[in-house]
């Protein structure tokens, strides 16, 4: 059975721990709800003594399913003051799962702030606390370069950047990709990053196995026949995919026409620009010198990412994703690829959420600091982030941050979190997500977007409210994207999760299951002290209408839990 | 009959959604069963579409299960 590390930063401690039996069957999300819930004080300083980080593998990793290698990463957020669980692909989740490992936790302080250590499991399986003091200051991709000529150069790595050391709020944990090895994959948002270094590690090395674990099975022909159903109905669905055949990027062909797509501090003025960040754009763009569908963790067939290089061939960034383009860019009214590009690649060597941090550049223009829509100036504001200076560290602290510094009355957030890629007004469902999840803004915990996504209230909170269950599953098994063709067989979910952990669940099950993770969250955040009186959608969303509509977000605060 | 996306179909008893869907799938009417499912203007659970038989006269609208990058 799966095994738990658990290291106490201050002694410097590492101990290896049966996986508890109250533990089974939980993976990625649910198991951090649980671990949180179990462990953690929810009235913390999330960087603090009592503060916990889990790092740990959905509930079906190593076992061959589809897009199932996928990485959580767990804790009380520095940014939104409640609990935070951000997934990722990458190679590190087949890595853990190789060796046998469900989840590390790393917790206390360590006895002096800034010394740094990077965890290293071995091939045989051995687990150390490395000196990291001369990586200190160093970005992701340095970072990862120093420990492939170190360690080997299939090792996994999970790392911060200097965002991550200087204990930004809008600071990513960022994974090797699948394939390149490049750190692009990050656990973005919630500030993530900073816990890690409040707990004085780097990062977390991981060398391939020496003899891979295999997960075990209840009953393992059972589990080999539905999953690879399952597998085979992805696989085919992906043929008409657009996620697939073109990325994430693809989103831009609605959202840009319609006006949800954020532009301008998320005004919703259509530029005619937008044309330039179409399907076919992208295509053109990606095809100039990278590829796409590219698979991000190993098992993926669904393929949506991509490897973009600069105009000298070089790798510049992967997983170079629509929510990427929509808030370094519209929002920004910057309007092409290759400096979006060159924003992404940034922020993933130093460790930053590019939603956080393309909000954050837009205010910067509302305030004036720079021009809309230059890009020169808006390179120039990154890298002042990575020098650290005044304004760069007040970036640093996130949309929020940077919003009341200026004195500005309109701040896309929620929660302290940056509002993602989709105007609540032109999808009210998703913006009664953002304002209502225990997530803070956050597309993943329940978007509605779509065709038929409802107009009237009472669709679009039922559909909301669904669809964050869903999610809630989603991120406890694989990646979300597998939802929209898995989504359709929740009965065989249900027994493929028999098939693997014993018992008799159907997809009833499987949602109860989801129930429980959203109500641990919403407890952890009770207990944050969080209220109902927080669930707020921004003032200006209510009474500015947006262009391409005439509509506002119209759900009344009473409805919102108010 | 049952009226599903506004194409009637014969009513047929101890179906539940999911077998409807199912059926309505392998005519090529809907392209995909991963979908949310809106009975008599309210939106049941995908996991209810197992549990849940159809009654005659039920008016069922579909849409794409959405996911978003």
């Amino acid at each position: 059975m799966w095994k738990t590390i658990r290291i106490n930063s201050n002694k410097n401690l590492i101990e290896t721990e049966e996986y508890k039996d109250a533990y089974m069957g939980l993976g990625g999300r649910s198991l951090i709800a649980q671990f949180l819930n179990d462990e953690v004080n929810p009235d913390c300083d999330p960087l603090g003594e009592e503060a916990k980080i889990i790092i740990c593998t959905s509930m079906f990793a190593g076992s061959g399913l589809v897009c199932a290698n996928r990485l959580s990463v767990g804790a009380k957020s520095p940014l939104t003051g409640g609990i935070k669980e951000s997934n990722v692909g990458g190679s590190a989740a087949k890595a853990l799962s190789d060796h046998n490992i469900r989840s590390i936790i790393i917790e206390s302080k360590p006895k002096i702030d800034g010394i740094m250590k990077v965890i290293l499991i071995r091939s045989d399986g051995s687990i150390s606390l490395e000196d990291a003091t001369s990586y200190q200051g160093m970005n992701n991709y340095e970072f990862v370069e120093n420990m492939q000529k170190k360690y080997s150069e299939n090792i996994s790595v999970i790392s911060i950047g200097v965002a991550g050391e200087r204990l930004y709020k809008n600071s990513s944990l960022q994974i090797t990709e699948y394939g390149t090895n490049y750190p692009c994959r990050a656990a973005g948002r919630g500030g993530l990053g900073s816990v890690l270094a409040s707990k004085g590690i780097k990062g977390i090395v991981i060398q391939n196995a020496d003899e891979k674990s295999k997960p075990a099975y209840a009953d393992q022909e059972k589990f080999s026949r539905i999953r690879k159903a399952l597998n085979k109905s992805v696989a085919e669905a992906s043929k008409t995919n657009p996620f697939s055949l073109i990325g994430t990027a693809c989103t831009i062909d609605k959202t840009g026409v319609a006006g949800i797509i954020p532009t301008h501090n998320f005004t919703g003025t259509i530029s005619e620009k937008i044309d330039n960040l179409k399907s076919d754009k992208f295509i053109d763009f990606v095809n100039r010198n990278g590829k796409n569908q590219h698979p991000c963790q190993s098992g993926c067939l669904i393929k949506c990412s991509n490897i973009i290089k600069d105009n000298d061939g070089k790798f510049l960034t992967g997983g170079f994703e629509y929510e990427t383009i929509a808030l370094c860019g519209p929002n920004c009214d910057i309007y092409d690829f290759e400096t979006i590009a060159r924003m992404d690649r940034i922020c993933d060597d130093l460790g930053l959420d590019t939603i956080e941090t393309g909000a954050s550049i837009a205010l910067c223009m509302e305030a004036e600091i720079i021009p809309w829509g230059d890009a020169n100036a808006a390179l120039e504001l990154y890298q002042q982030i990575a020098e650290g200076t005044e304004i760069g560290n007040l970036i640093g602290q996130g949309t929020a941050a940077v919003g009341e510094h200026y004195n500005i009355k309109r701040i896309p957030t929620c929660k302290n979190q940056a509002i993602p890629g989709y105007d609540p007004r032109g999808t009210i469902g998703t913006g009664f997500t953002y304002a209502t999840s225990s997530m803070g803004a956050d597309h993943t915990a329940g978007i509605t977007l779509g065709k038929d996504d409802p107009t009237d209230l009472a669709g679009a909170i039922q559909t909301s409210n669904v669809m964050q269950r869903i999610f809630a599953m989603a991120d406890s098994m694989t990646c979300m994207m597998t939802m929209s063709t898995l989504g359709g067989q929740l009965d065989q979910l249900a027994e493929l999760y028999n098939a693997m952990y014993g018992g008799d669940l159907n997809a009833e099950g499987l949602f109860a299951a989801a129930d429980k993770t959203l109500k641990m969250e919403h407890e952890f955040n009770k207990k944050a002290g969080w209220t109902k009186a927080d669930n707020q959608i921004p003032e200006f969303f209510r009474t500015e209408p947006l262009p391409s509509t005439g509509k506002t977000f119209n759900i009344p605060a009473e409805m919102m839990g108010i | 009959m049952i009226t599903v996306n506004n194409q009637q179909y014969e009513f047929l008893e101890h179906v539940t959604i999911a077998g409807l869907l199912q059926v309505i799938k392998n005519k090529n009417e809907i392209s995909t069963s991963a979908l949310l499912v809106i009975v008599n203007d309210v939106i049941i659970c995908p996991a209810a579409i197992y549990q849940v038989f159809i009654k005659d006269g039920d008016i069922i609208k579909t849409r794409n299960l959405p996911v978003g990058g």
